[in-house]
């Protein structure tokens, strides 16, 4: 009897330490998480035409795990951002892209920067599933393309219809044309601009493009001076509004200009100087001095992880994608996986970071903090509140 | 309508008037030594920011900064050649090429890792506000770069043609024997002209900088001049700089009269039309040797 | 300007002013040269014959330093210059009329003759010199702001040798001056190279026209295959039965 027992000790020892042992290394169904660690990717553009929002996004998304990961990390798993250089160049994004999901195993892509960029590896990340989770573009593609595609913020088509209804009713302005990056981010904006517009029985009075490594708009703003508008919509980044606004100004024509989030960056002004003066744009979320607890703590974390690099509405951008993603990390739990991971941020119902804005998901629902934006415009070399919140209509194409 | 055409024909001559001097600098080595040298934009880049580096952290004057600019460049021209090209001077011409291109690679790496890869505004003397004279409009910018860029190249006219180096320079170019025979050091005559080279391109970097902004992927500029040169002739002088004018009111008359996308290929187009039509381009006489 | 550099002061005639001892010239993996010597007295007129590819080129190419001698020496007016670079070679006093003739042939003719003077520096001398030049060649003052290339054959060959005076050299290495020219033309050249060596310059001339180059040369060397095989003062050689029939057509 003692040996039997003693036998049956022995054995449940031996079934114990199986398990713990089983138990210490344990063997997950998803690439890029581990016991300890959960490995993210994301293609950024470090060296290339929108290098200032790439550089910003990454440290401002690292400033977030950095303090989660100095805390022990979300259910002791820490977070690992791997991102390569795509030089928004949409070939190379897919060759990091392939890189990121089958040699370095991310769970997730995460903040992938740029609409051309994101639009590429789009179909490759569905075949492989693996979810594209905040991309660093507000195209209302990311709305609207399914189960894999979770967007945070009011997208560049419901910012143009915010464009289009305060020049329209606000400043009675009707000439109205449209400058536009030449890909799937300029014409998200521009085309739910014309659709806005025909709303009011209006057209765009010229449409000029241009191409993402474009420099030189003096044929853009002749084109634009020719038509007699009143306003310029720029669908553009940070190099291109000063630039244009330089050239219109050289030959005797100035504008209202306007255009949706991606060039209220400090860079404008900062390039533009006098030129950019009076420039108006949208936002979707706060400015980074704005006050709050939320953008209290963001400041702390970029002072200390990012000394270097003042705060600017790209780094706070990236910055709220990662407080946003360990959100939908925490409510995940220790069981994570990529739908469970999905699932969590469907949860996601009226959360507020402790900024005011909330973020609510659900349904078809993939915003995130939809339909709010303001207008800010530049006086005296900074950008400045011209609003409160406004609800914003969807303008997105379908 | 003709104030439009006016201004677009100015403005696309300055930044013309950039491209020839990069592209002058081209034919100047490919001249020579028969080198087609592709860290010529490089230099562009590369005196950016040295005098982004002189304008904002030493705060220097900027005509100080303009001169400064230049010979500091030269002497990037010469190292160049001194460390990269010379000792590689018997090895087939397509290695020594390639030799440049890997060059360029290091030099815009280089300024990522020194200066970041942000845009930066180069600031300068020229004002960007606009001046109307009759039909004629422009800024003083445009008129400081076009300016600028003839004032460099009757310069250079003037050296090749009067003096005593500037004749050598020409006559190595047509033959290193006789040169040789002559008393000229062919590796000093060389060296000389990497750095007259590079020198303009610094110049070519001052102007064009506070324009299009400062990066560290504004060598890529060269491309362009490159083609203009190949338009105007390659290793003709003055079919570079009539390449490189000609290449910028193209561009910025294709981009008004069709779009960005025509714009960004007019170029080319009309590369393709002109060479074959002429295949030694404008100002070439005989196809070009070898690259 | 030194003393030692004007023509004429080449120390006392007779005196050995090149010296080549035992020269091999190799072009790639091919020998050219087998071990040449000669001496080429100061003031005198030296012919080198040869048949085609018998070395005479080569010969003067490697005084030059254009394909320098692997190995043997040279000396010039008691210094080695073997080793040197011709640009150092040209600043001793040896001016070098290559073949083929090497102008500068998008440079006008006077470009090319002040290229000539490159290395001197006191510029009313080199005026001197080119007044000098245009005083034996007429026709290249005529043609002084024609391009070079645009020369006809004889005042190509005019032109070459004007531009290797305006260096004032001790020494004038000419290649083949009659090469493809009419025999009036070649009359002319010749008798200018008499009035060149009349105003004191030293000649080393290679000619395969070895009648009309031993009628105006003190001594004569004959190459055969990269070694001599034949030396002697031009009269004895002109007498020479296998000169005669190899050098100057007669059966």
């Amino acid at each position: 009897m003692k040996r039997l027992l003693s036998s049956a000790g022995a054995l449940a020892g031996l079934i114990g330490l199986l398990v713990v042992l089983n138990g210490g290394a344990p063997t997950w169904a998803e690439d890029g998480v581990t016991d300890k660690e959960v490995i993210i990717g994301a293609g950024m553009d470090l060296t290339g035409a929108v290098a200032n929002w790439g550089v910003n996004i990454k440290a401002g998304m690292e400033a977030v795990f950095d303090r989660v990961n100095d805390a022990g990390g979300v259910h002791g798993r820490k977070i690992k951002l791997i991102a390569y250089d795509h030089v928004y160049q949409p070939p190379k994004a897919v060759t990091n892209a392939k890189r990121l999901v089958e040699r370095d195993k991310v769970f997730v892509m995460m903040g992938h920067l740029g609409t051309p960029t994101t639009k590429a590896i789009k179909e490759y990340l569905e075949e492989k599933q693996v979810p594209n989770i905040f991309p660093a573009t507000l195209a209302s593609m990311w709305t609207t393309s399914g189960k894999w595609h979770v967007g945070d913020l009011a997208s560049y088509a419901d910012q143009t219809w915010l464009i289009i209804d305060y020049l329209v009713n606000e400043r009675k302005i009707k000439k109205i044309a449209s400058f536009y990056q030449d890909d799937e981010y300029g014409l998200d904006g521009h085309l739910a601009g014309k659709a806005r517009l025909k709303q009011y029985e209006l057209a765009y009075v010229a449409e000029v493009d241009y191409k993402r490594a474009d420099i030189d708009f003096s044929s853009q703003a002749a084109k634009l001076k020719e038509s007699g508008a009143e306003a310029v919509i720029v669908q553009a980044v940070y190099r291109e509004p000063p630039r244009l606004a330089e050239q219109c100004h050289a030959i005797g024509y100035y504008p209202q200009f306007i255009g949706p989030g991606p060039i209220v960056v400090n860079k404008t002004i900062e390039l533009g100087g006098k030129h950019v003066e009076g420039l108006i744009g949208v936002e979707v979320y706060p400015l980074p001095t704005d006050p709050g607890p939320f953008l209290d703590l963001y400041r702390a974390d970029m002072k200390k992880y990012f000394p270097g690099l003042p705060p600017d509405t790209t780094n706070l951008y990236g910055y709220q994608k990662a407080a946003l993603f360990v959100e939908a990390l925490q409510r995940t739990g220790r069981n994570l996986t990529r739908d469970s991971l999905l699932k969590s941020i469907e949860s996601i119902k009226d959360w507020d970071p402790g900024w005011g804005l909330k973020y609510s998901y659900g349904g078809d629902n993939r915003r995130g903090m939809s339909r709010v934006g303001r207008l800010v415009m530049v006086k005296n070399g900074k950008w400045t509140k011209m609003s409160q919140w406004i609800e914003l209509k969807e303008g997105g194409r379908r | 309508m003709v104030e439009i055409l006016t201004s677009q024909v100015v403005s696309g001559l300055a930044t013309g008037c950039v491209y020839a001097l990069i592209a002058l600098g081209f034919v100047l080595i490919f001249k020579a030594t028969d080198v087609v040298n592709f860290a010529q934009g490089e230099f562009v880049m590369a005196s950016g920011f040295i005098s982004y580096t002189l304008l904002i952290r030493f705060e220097l004057p900027y005509w100080l900064v303009f001169l400064a600019t230049i010979a500091l460049s030269g002497i990037m021209g010469v190292a160049l050649e001194r460390v990269v090209v010379r000792p590689i001077m018997t090895a087939p011409i397509f290695s020594i090429v390639i030799a440049t291109i890997g060059a360029s690679i290091v030099m815009r790496s280089s300024a990522g890792i020194l200066y970041g890869y942000d845009v930066l505004p180069l600031p300068t003397i020229f004002s960007k506000d606009p001046i109307h004279w009759g039909v004629l409009n422009f800024t003083l910018m445009d008129a400081g770069v076009i300016g600028s860029s003839l004032v460099i190249m009757v310069v250079l006219y003037l050296f090749f043609k009067l003096t005593k180096t500037g004749t050598a320079m020409r006559a190595t170019a047509q033959s290193q024997t006789a040169a040789r025979l002559m008393g000229v050091s062919v590796g000093r005559i060389f060296s000389l002209t990497w750095a007259i080279s590079a020198g303009i391109g610094g110049v070519a970097g001052v102007l064009i900088a506070p324009i299009i902004y400062l990066d560290p992927n504004l060598g890529f500029i060269g491309v362009k001049a490159f083609a203009g040169a190949i338009l105007g002739g390659f290793g003709s002088i003055p079919g570079a700089i009539v390449g490189g004018m000609l290449l910028g009111i193209l561009e910025n008359l294709s981009g008004y009269f069709f779009n960005a996308g025509i714009k960004q290929v007019s170029t080319y187009i009309l590369l393709i039309l002109v060479l074959v039509v002429r295949p030694g381009g404008l100002f070439g006489a005989a196809p070009i040797r070898r690259v | 300007m030194p003393k030692g550099d004007s023509p004429g002061t080449n120390g006392a005639p007779g005196q050995s002013l090149l010296t080549v001892d035992g020269i091999e010239t190799f072009y790639g993996g091919i020998q050219a040269l087998k071990g040449i010597s000669f001496k080429v007295p100061a003031g005198s007129i030296v012919a080198l014959l040869g048949a085609n590819g018998a070395g005479k080129s080569t010969t003067l190419k490697s005084i030059s330093g254009l394909v320098p001698p692997l190995r043997g020496t040279v000396a010039f007016a008691g210094r080695r210059i073997d080793g040197l670079p011709s640009e150092k070679i040209v600043r001793m006093g040896i001016s070098h009329v290559p073949e083929g003739r090497e102008l500068f042939p998008e440079l006008t003719v006077l470009e090319n003759l002040k290229m000539g003077a490159y290395i001197r520096t006191d510029k009313r001398e080199t005026q001197r010199g080119l007044e000098r030049v245009q005083a034996h060649f007429p026709i290249l003052a005529e043609r002084r702001s024609q391009l070079a290339g645009t020369l006809s054959g004889g005042e190509q060959q005019m032109l070459a040798i004007g531009r290797a005076v305006m260096a004032q050299p001790k020494l004038m290495l000419l290649d083949e001056p009659s090469l493809g020219l009419a025999p009036m033309l070649v009359e002319e050249i010749f008798g200018i190279i008499g009035e060149i060596h009349a105003s004191g310059t030293t000649i080393l001339l290679v000619e395969q026209n070895a009648n009309k180059a031993l009628s105006v040369a003190d001594y004569g060397y004959v190459l055969e295959t990269g070694t001599i095989s034949l030396a002697g003062d031009s009269q004895q050689l002109l007498q020479d039965d296998h000169v005669r029939r190899a050098y100057l057509g007669h059966r």
